[in-house]
């Protein structure tokens, strides 16, 4: 539904500014000497808050064709053809209701509808253009409220997620176990559980963060859990330099490697190897985390909440210009993004 | 007699987990290490091979839980410590009798601890096995995802989705999956429980078909059907069970 519609105040306020305008279509109308400026607002105003609700409908296009997605052109005919056409039912709003006043107060207000009809028509495509502008300003302030709220949600989720209870659990027995029989590495674990929750816990907060920092994390982060699978979790990295520098919302790869061991790799008897890969494709980045699974796994669980968050997260952070998609093949289960190459 | 050594096998799919246990029993010259396990299989082979007294088993590991573990041990099955970093299964672990239930990471106070227990318990029912429940799996709340088989040394593990009816005869089901047929000492109204009751249904005193199998259901005689599976195989619907069945059509 409209945000304009569903809150009363703020309809008032839109209402307002139409009548504002209203009044400046009165003046334009009103034909020195013949008749005074109240019953100019009467042949205008009603017409003109009809058409305010009219203009309500901008809605639709604007939020089919967000800026920064559709083509100029197309964007630009779309909304024109809608404004003429706009125009043409605005103008038979006046004749209609012109027509209404002359017969039941005997006014002449249909010769002057047809002697202004030029500039009427003019002033219904100029206002539902306005129309169409304004709606794209609410479009972008909600996108920036989006943004705002899903990027805090993000926050606490990575902090959420940092603080797995079974990934610190296994861990630190892994740690207390280690310290008996191979204390070095014990302090190796040590470290890197620190390294990756002092390096979570500052990029969580960050807007953005380079795609190179993101997946230091994520290697830190398998290297952990590889103290406890041991040669069943194999690692392989593929990563284009020329993408090291791209912006990326932070931890935006932590629940796909998560997802990735814990339904893919811990499942198997024998283990496998969770490939992340990230390359230029033109105006645009690859990242893709893959990891073998089991044929026999019951169908898709976990991983659906996960990946819909992170498709949330894409769209909030790149507005429609990035992508998610999912390859559930029988061995194997890859999720590829498709984010836009900006640094 | 009371001296006799205590042969422990320990089941952990994480070298460091099984370290640990292994690290703290050395402490314990009444107990000895007989076989180490990195997963189910190979925990079910060895409980069979070895016969324990005592099991240090995880719960998370591949293909095989715990639980399913237990499922598949003969009688009299050893007894059992839970080794885990999750706490959720408690109850579950204390409804199949385990002695005891190590949370990841643990002290070797908490360890010494159960072992203690573990000593008692082991020389205690020596010889007399505990009166085993039905199904260590029947005591999980989740429709079952799938299930396990042992013939002999051989584990078959059968996603529920594969599976296109059940048959009962007497103590034992025989799962049908893709024209295999498996066996298992379970009866159909337990595993009917466990099934997930929207894609399995009950449709005879004797039968439970998986409704993705299903292709379409006959009049056959007066008063009763058949349903056809895509296989072809023809199995009977009671009344009641048709009533069931259309319920979920």
């Amino acid at each position: 539904m409209h945000p304009l519609i569903a809150d009363r105040k703020r309809l008032a306020l839109y209402l307002l500014g139409w009548s504002a305008l209203a009044l400046l279509l009165a003046l334009l109308v009103m034909e020195p000497g013949r008749a005074g400026l109240r019953a100019a607002l009467l042949l205008v105003l009603p017409p003109v808050l009809v058409y305010a609700f009219v203009c309500l409908a901008a809605w639709y296009p604007t939020r089919a064709m967000p800026p920064h997605r559709a083509r100029l052109l197309p964007l630009v005919a779309t909304h024109l053809f809608a404004a003429a056409a706009m125009a043409g039912l605005w103008l038979m709003l006046f004749r209609m209701w012109a027509a209404a006043l002359d017969t039941l107060r005997g006014t002449a207000f249909t010769d002057v509808i047809i002697r202004r009809s030029l500039v009427l028509v003019v002033a219904g495509v100029l206002l539902y253009l306005l129309a169409v502008t304004f709606h794209y300003v609410l479009l972008g302030i909600e996108r920036e409220v989006d943004v705002r709220s899903l990027a805090r949600e993000a926050e606490l989720k990575a902090l959420k997620a940092q603080l797995d209870p079974h990934f610190l659990f296994n861990s630190l027995n892994a740690i207390s176990s280690l310290c008996g029989s191979n204390p070095l590495s014990a302090r190796t674990l040590t470290t890197l559980l620190a390294e990756y929750l002092r390096k979570s816990l500052r990029v969580g907060s960050a807007e953005a963060i380079t795609l190179s920092e993101e997946l230091e994390l994520a290697s830190s982060y398998l290297a952990i859990e590889r103290v406890r699978f041991g040669p069943r979790l194999e690692l392989e990295q593929d990563i284009d330099e020329r993408v090291r520098d791209v912006r990326v919302p932070p931890l935006l790869l932590q629940p796909l490697v998560e997802n990735a061991v814990t339904h893919g790799v811990a499942e198997l008897l024998e283990g496998g190897v969770v490939r992340i890969e990230a390359r230029r494709e033109g105006d645009h980045v690859r990242i893709a985390v893959e990891n073998r699974c089991d044929p026999d796994r019951p169908p898709r669980q976990g991983h659906g909440i996960g990946l819909d968050n992170t498709r949330r997260r894409l769209g909030a952070f790149y507005g429609g210009a990035a992508k998610l998609t999912i390859v559930d093949e029988n061995d194997r289960f890859r999720v590829d993004l498709t984010v836009p190459y900006e640094r | 007699m009371n001296d006799e050594v205590i042969e422990v096998a320990i089941v952990d799919d994480e070298e460091p987990a099984r370290a640990i246990v292994r690290e703290f029993l050395a402490d314990y010259p009444q107990f000895a290490i007989v076989a180490e396990c990195v997963n189910g299989y190979e925990a079910v082979k060895a409980v069979a091979e070895h016969k324990p007294q005592l099991l240090f088993l995880d719960i998370q590991m591949p293909k095989l839980d715990g639980f399913e573990v237990l499922d598949l041990l003969d009688a009299p099955r050893p007894e059992v410590v839970f080794v885990t970093a999750y706490d959720d299964y408690a109850l579950r672990a204390f409804q199949v009798h385990a002695i005891d239930y190590l949370l990841k990471p643990f002290t070797a106070a908490r360890f010494a601890e159960v072992i203690a227990h573990a000593e008692q318990l082991v020389r205690m029912r020596a010889g007399q096995p505990l009166t085993e429940l039905t199904s260590t799996i029947a005591a999980s709340k989740k429709p079952l995802q799938r299930i396990a088989f042992r013939d002999g040394g051989n584990i078959e593990v059968i996603p529920v989705q594969r599976i296109d009816y059940v048959e009962a005869q007497d103590d034992y089901v025989h799962v049908y999956s893709r024209g295999t047929k498996h066996v298992k000492q379970q009866t159909l109204a337990e595993l009917e429980r466990l099934l997930d009751p929207a894609r399995f249904v009950r449709v005879h005193r004797s039968y439970i078909v998986n409704l993705e199998s299903l292709a379409r259901v006959e009049p056959y005689a007066k008063d009763s059907r058949v349903a056809i599976l895509r296989d072809g195989t023809r199995i009977p619907i009671s009344r009641a069970g048709y009533e069931r069945l259309r319920g979920l059509l």
